[in-house]
């Protein structure tokens, strides 16, 4: 191979590298991603058409049992409860990620709390599928126990079905 | 010459040809295995959402990706064959041939014995592990039955009806196929049929494998099988009454070779063999085709389903007369179908393997050596980068492992093809020699410097020579292609007795304390089943989350069986699981039964729960536990407490 046409394969070699190492940067993008975040009391609207607004975040002492008693976070944390409207709701066979709302408390560092069942557990924590017919507009709540001195940490709920970062961190209006 | 310096010579020869390859055709090669690469993740990644609901679309896609990246490989050996000098050392009749023999052909013939090499060393479980985990993150549930693993791993009846079916019908679409690209000329018919071989190839591999271990598991449950292992007591028998030991050595030797020997032979020996043949293919159906072999079997009266075949066409050709058009085709197809895939792709390939053996030991063992050598550089710089870049959850793998794929592949596959290249040339040259004219072959001897395969009885002490540096080469092979195989799946991080490791960054860990006893008490529950005539050892555990990159935290004890072997142990009570939320710290009191004098040396491993196989990071604690401590713990005839977790916030 002379110099030039030597020149142009690796130049061409140099193309295809380059568009395999974009594909390797796509198909990882989910550890580079950092979700976008909503304003305060803004409601995200999915593909689906399905709504998810935070209607309130209350900070708590205690949270009912379920039975007749109350839990109590440790000692120095509290429970932070979020209320979430979810409007327009369908429920799509073959796609449990629009179907169930749940959700993560999503702090300044980018890790996550996790919503307990055992937090609150009268409450609906997922949205409702076993009416006959599908509410379109229903509240559900997500609890987490939290360190006091982390509470201004909190930025907001993320869900824990979609791919980290394409669901935007949504919060309560101030 | 010596063999020893016959087998020097030929490692050098190979080693300076192979460079010299390598550096002359690198950007080409890595253009074509860079873009097989591509379009194989492509189709994973395609796969991904409709692996459920769409699972022989999948099979189809994934086939595409799989194909395209052998036919990459393929087109990259052809590459390389030239500066190797291949067509050169061939006959310029053949050498025509096989250059001008269409890409397209040259890839569907080569696509089933490439297929059927690539299942042999595990190519098929990757792949369909692959598979599986790009479906499984997908997916709301794993364990689909529709799912397209688990179609091309048919278990009942009618699943393997499908693939029967489905076999006959991308069989059928491709002579279809191929029958159109000869009348017509149209590439794109040629491309079809190749993509459809591709499809065939991985249906017929991959559900073909499944339904011959069924084959393997049916035969052993029949009758037929209860007589042959009655048969074999009565020999082991009767081989026991000439001395009792035959029995045991016999077992001994036979534990050897499927536990030792045959591992190494196909790791160390079989794996460049069957490249190289499958090489041999890739330049060319004509050179090392059956052609050849038809022709000498016409003339030598040779033996086998090629003269019956040709009996059989004769007889045909001397009813053409009297017999139809259409009779005529139809017996021909239907020979075709039977005899002309194995004339096509079996036969050239067997002839390749031939060929490779008949250039002698030296050429082979040196081969044999340098292919595990170079086999090795991919493994090697993954498992490299893999361990500089630390343990870490499989959410985190399976983003980063295609870019640590493609880049050593690109570090090792070139050489290895390169090598591949050069070999088969060095093969076919001597070949080449040893059946032309003295004065021709004096000629070629002068140019390259493998000799021809050696006629004639070798001397005592040259055999032995040759048999042991042949062993050394192919020890040495089996030892480099086991270093390469991913000698630790986790990341051990070690911890001193009372030293706190990070499980990963900002995850720090402590044993706080040991317990024992002999019965428990669970959450202030005295239960009348959990109490032993051994000695539970329960082990405090705190774990601080100040990051929270990983979930759930498993642990289990790591103690010396019986037989001296490493025993793993599970916990017999719930709760050996750590959760804790960012910003606290959890304690665990983990549980674990084992006999009085079992407890010395113990470790407990702790690690994040996962589904799937991934490099995760794993703390082993050591409780360091001696004998004093043992007897101490041991001496405990008291019950044993086991609260619930205790949460609190983190200092």
């Amino acid at each position: 191979m002379t110099g030039r046409r030597r020149g142009f394969w690796w130049m061409l070699a140099g193309i295809v590298i380059a568009v395999a190492v974009g594909f390797c940067a796509w198909f990882a993008r989910d550890l580079f991603l950092a979700p976008s975040v909503l304003k305060p009391g803004e409601g995200y609207t999915d593909p689906l058409g399905v709504t998810y607004t935070v209607v309130s975040r209350e900070v708590l002492d205690e949270l009912p049992d379920g039975s007749s008693g109350t839990i109590r976070p440790v000692a120095g944390a509290v429970f932070l409860r979020y209320t979430v409207a979810v409007d327009n709701f369908v429920y799509v066979e073959q796609d449990d990620r629009s179907t169930i709302c749940s959700f993560e408390l999503l702090s300044a560092s980018g890790d996550v709390w996790e919503d307990k069942a055992n937090y609150d557990p009268m409450r609906d924590r997922i949205c409702r599928l076993d009416s006959d017919e599908i509410t379109p507009s229903q509240q559900v709540v997500a609890s987490f126990e939290v360190p006091e001195q982390l509470v201004d940490q909190a930025v907001g709920l993320i869900s824990n079905t979609v791919t980290y970062g394409l669901f935007p961190v949504i919060s309560p209006a101030r | 010459m010596s063999f020893a310096r016959a087998w020097w010579g030929q490692l050098t020869d190979l080693t300076s040809q192979t460079l010299r390859v390598w550096w002359q055709v690198l950007p080409k090669i890595l253009i074509a295995w860079v873009s097989g690469w591509l379009v194989y993740r492509v189709a994973l990644t395609l796969t991904a959402p409709i692996q459920e609901t769409h699972p022989w679309l999948t099979v189809a896609i994934f086939s595409c990706g799989l194909v395209t990246q052998l036919a990459a490989i393929i087109i990259a050996i052809r590459i390389a064959g030239q500066p190797a000098g291949l067509w050169e050392t061939l006959p310029a009749r053949a050498a025509a041939i096989g250059r001008d023999e269409p890409l397209l052909k040259v890839v569907s013939l080569s696509l089933l014995p490439f297929v059927g090499v690539y299942s042999v060393f595990n190519g098929i479980n990757e792949a369909t592990y692959q598979l599986f985990v790009h479906g499984a993150l997908e997916s709301s549930t794993v364990l689909n039955p529709q799912s397209a693993t688990t179609v091309l791993d048919p278990t009942t009846a009618r699943q393997r009806l499908t693939i029967g079916a489905v076999l006959v019908a991308s069989y059928l679409l491709r002579r279809g196929l191929e029958a159109a690209a000869e009348r017509t000329g149209r590439w794109a018919f040629g491309l079809g049929g190749a993509l459809v071989e591709g499809f065939f190839s991985v249906v017929l591999i991959f559900g073909g494998s499944r339904m011959l271990g069924d084959l393997g598991i049916w035969l052993r449950e029949r009758v037929f099988y209860g007589w042959l292992l009655e048969g074999k007591d009565w020999l082991l028998g009767i081989l026991a009454s000439l001395h009792i030991a035959i029995p045991a050595f016999l077992s001994w030797l036979w534990q050897a070779w499927t536990l030792h020997l045959w591992p190494l032979i196909t790791d160390a020996m079989l794996a460049p063999l069957l490249w190289l043949a499958v090489t041999g293919l890739v330049f060319g159906t004509y050179t090392l085709s059956a052609a050849e072999l038809w022709e000498k079997g016409r003339q030598d009266g040779f033996a086998g389903p090629w003269s019956r075949r040709s009996r059989r066409l004769a007889r045909l050709e001397s009813r053409g007369l009297s017999a139809s058009r259409g009779s005529q085709t139809v017996v021909l197809e239907f020979v075709e179908i039977f005899v002309g895939d194995l004339e096509a792709r079996i036969i050239p390939f067997v002839q390749s393997l031939r060929h490779v053996l008949r250039v002698g030991l030296p050429f082979m063992g040196a081969f044999i050596l340098l292919y595990s050598l170079v086999s090795a550089i991919q493994p090697l710089s993954y498992l490299l980068m893999r361990d500089l870049i630390g343990g870490n959850v499989f959410a985190f793998w399976f983003r980063v492992q295609p870019p640590l794929d493609l880049l050593s592949g690109m570090l090792g596959e070139p050489l290895r093809i390169s090598l591949l290249a050069v070999a088969m040339t060095l093969t076919l040259s001597a070949v080449q020699r040893s059946d032309s004219s003295p004065a021709a072959a004096a000629h070629q001897q002068a140019q390259l410097a493998v000799p021809p395969p050696t006629r004639g009885w070798p001397s005592i002490g040259q055999l032995v020579s040759a048999i042991a540096l042949t062993l050394a080469c192919i020890l040495a092979a089996g030892a480099l292609t086991k270093a390469s195989d991913s000698p630790a799946d986790t990341d051990l991080r070690w911890a001193a007795p009372g030293e706190t490791v990070d499980l990963l960054a900002g995850q720090p860990m402590r044993v706080t304390g040991l317990d024992s006893g002999t019965w428990l008490e669970i959450r202030g529950t005295a239960s009348p089943g959990l109490v032993t005539e051994a000695i539970f050892l329960g082990i405090d555990v705190e774990m601080t989350s100040r990051a929270r990159p990983v979930g759930s935290i498993r642990c289990e004890l790591r103690a010396a069986g019986r037989d001296g072997n490493p025993l793993v142990v599970e916990s017999p009570v719930d709760g050996h699981f750590l959760t804790p939320q960012l910003g606290f710290t959890e304690r665990v009191r983990v549980v674990f039964e084992r006999p009085v004098d079992g407890l010395a040396g113990s470790r407990l491993h702790c690690k994040p729960m996962g589904f799937y196989l991934a490099y995760e990071p794993e703390v082993v604690f050591d409780l360091g536990i001696d004998e004093a401590l043992q007897t101490q713990l041991a001496s405990n005839a008291a019950g044993m407490v086991v609260p619930d977790p205790q949460f609190e916030v983190a200092r």
